[in-house]
């Protein structure tokens, strides 16, 4: 009842923050410069990370699909099967969860370390709002850079599939590419898009909140990056089960 | 234990180093029986709520997409229960509880240690001849190692429940049905591979947390930096491991 409790006072605390945030990025002007230079930095420090990321999920999904489909002699359309699998499924969660340690706790321990320091209060002196200075650029750029990196480690994860496949099965790449478009739909697709959003917008909002709301010191910058990187991974999940849920729900038709 | 020599060197060779240190500590049997079993304690019930809730979700999600995709290939519904099992206990079950612990646990060892060395207590420890490796990592590498093979058993159970709850409700199986799919194709060497993959998981984070804490650069800024890096780190570690165990365990799969 306490963990509920605890649990829904959290997620108030969030709705609150959220609705701030999009008020005041509607009402102040727009920091198009400050967005570009986090654009930019979230993206490029974390193209590394999602590239092994993806590489890795596409390697070892291909490696398990080829071990399940070699006793029914399905093999040859291990390509389609593990491209779709990735694309659905395991693709964007296992992505999104090396995206969040690396794009949300960054963030987080950014702002977490600008609060202790009481640079935030120092913006407020000098009166900027610090919310439409360092919160409302930072929101909108880990959520575009994280919609883009997923999309970028799932197209990764195919040629870590393709190398997975070739060195396990023994697949030349052609038979592995071939086998694509015949069985992964433009639903696949579909779905790993929606699903980058949907995570992006949950990591971008969870680390500025977490980073936003720290305090205590040197200690409260670890504690907020540890909340961070739980509480993201939780609502990813969550999130993953929705919108798979609502998807198939639809695509099966009522 | 040097910090300055663990802080230069280059972080594989510092993890190595540590982790050298850590097992011969484990072998002297330097650390505290009681301090492991705080900690299993800590890493076992601090992120149980959180492991279940998760592993549930996904074992549901998994249910559904194995159903989709098993049905392009082979026109024989009985077989799903089994494939989703088998991918739950070679893969998911291990790894997503691994990166659960890693954002919980892991995250807040690399902040404790990093806090602590910016407040100089670790120089405090060695002033008084206590090694911090026997105090903090050692303990935690046992702990963590038990407490992850116990609930990637636990979330393996529990993913299987929730895909029967899928299959149920969705799929139209019967629970009859549903429990004999279930153990179609599944061996001995799964539940094998699931519990090796947990115990190095779990030996692997305590180590790489505390090398980023004890590599901590001074004030908030280094200790939000060393808990993200130790987030990141590890994630990749253990989709890399994960890629690795699958290969090397492939040739006594099915």
């Amino acid at each position: 009842m306490k963990a509920l409790n605890a649990g829904l006072e959290t997620l108030g605390e969030h709705i609150q923050f959220l609705m701030t945030v999009l008020k005041t990025s509607f009402r102040e002007r727009f920091e198009s410069r400050e967005f570009i230079i986090q654009l930019a930095q979230v993206g490029w420090r974390s193209l590394p990370t999602t590239l092994t990321a993806g590489m890795f999920t596409g390697a070892i999904m291909a490696v398990q699909f080829h071990l399940q489909l070699k006793d029914f002699g399905a093999e040859t359309t291990l390509g389609g099967l593990a491209t779709s699998g990735t694309l659905r499924e395991v693709g964007p969660i296992l992505i999104a969860f090396m995206l969040a340690g690396k794009v949300g706790a960054f963030t987080s321990a950014e702002l977490g370390t600008m609060k202790v320091t009481d640079q935030i209060e120092a913006i407020r002196c000098l009166g900027v709002n610090p919310l439409a200075f360092l919160v409302v650029p930072r929101f909108y750029a880990v959520i575009i850079s994280s919609i883009l990196l997923l999309a970028f480690g799932l197209v990764i994860s195919v040629t870590g599939g393709i190398l997975a496949a070739w060195a396990s099965a023994g697949l030349s790449p052609e038979q592995y590419l071939l086998m694509i478009p015949q069985y992964t739909t433009g639903s696949a697709v579909g779905l790993a898009v929606i699903k980058s959003v949907v995570f992006g917008a949950l990591m971008g909002h969870i680390c500025c909140a977490n980073g936003y709301w720290t305090s205590g010191g040197t200690q409260g910058v670890g504690r907020a990056v540890r909340t961070t990187a739980v509480q993201s991974m939780v609502s990813i999940v969550l999130g993953d089960f929705v919108v798979s849920w609502i998807y198939n729900g639809l695509s099966r038709g009522p | 234990m040097n910090l300055q020599k663990i802080s230069s060197l280059p972080l594989p060779l510092a993890v190595l180093k540590i982790a050298g240190e850590t097992f011969r500590s484990i072998l002297r049997r330097k650390f505290s029986f009681r301090e492991v079993m705080v900690q299993t304690y800590e890493f076992g019930v601090g992120s149980f709520g959180i492991i279940c809730l998760c592993v549930t979700f996904v074992g549901i999600i998994m249910m559904l997409e194995y159903s989709y995709h098993m049905k392009l290939v082979i026109q024989n519904d009985s077989m799903i229960p089994s494939f989703a099992m088998i991918m739950l206990a070679r893969e998911l079950a291990p790894a997503i509880t691994a990166l659960l612990i890693t954002s919980k646990m892991g995250a807040s060892l690399a902040s404790e240690l990093a806090a602590m060395k910016t407040t100089e207590q670790l120089d405090a420890y060695r002033l008084l001849g206590l090694n911090p490796i026997d105090l903090f990592v050692s303990p935690r590498v046992i702990a963590s190692a038990v407490s992850n093979f116990l609930l990637s058993m636990i979330s393996l159970f529990l993913s299987v429940v929730g895909g029967l709850f899928a299959a149920v409700t969705v799929l139209s199986f019967s629970t009859g049905s549903f429990f004999q799919g279930l153990f179609l194709f599944v061996d001995v060497w799964d539940f094998v591979l699931c519990g090796t993959k947990a115990v190095f998981f779990g030996a692997s984070i305590p180590i790489i947390s505390a090398t980023l804490g004890f590599r901590c650069g001074f004030g908030a800024e280094g200790v939000g930096l060393s808990t993200t890096d130790a987030v990141v780190a590890n994630s990749i570690w253990i989709i890399i491991l994960d890629f690795i165990l699958t290969y090397a365990f492939s040739p006594l799969l099915s």
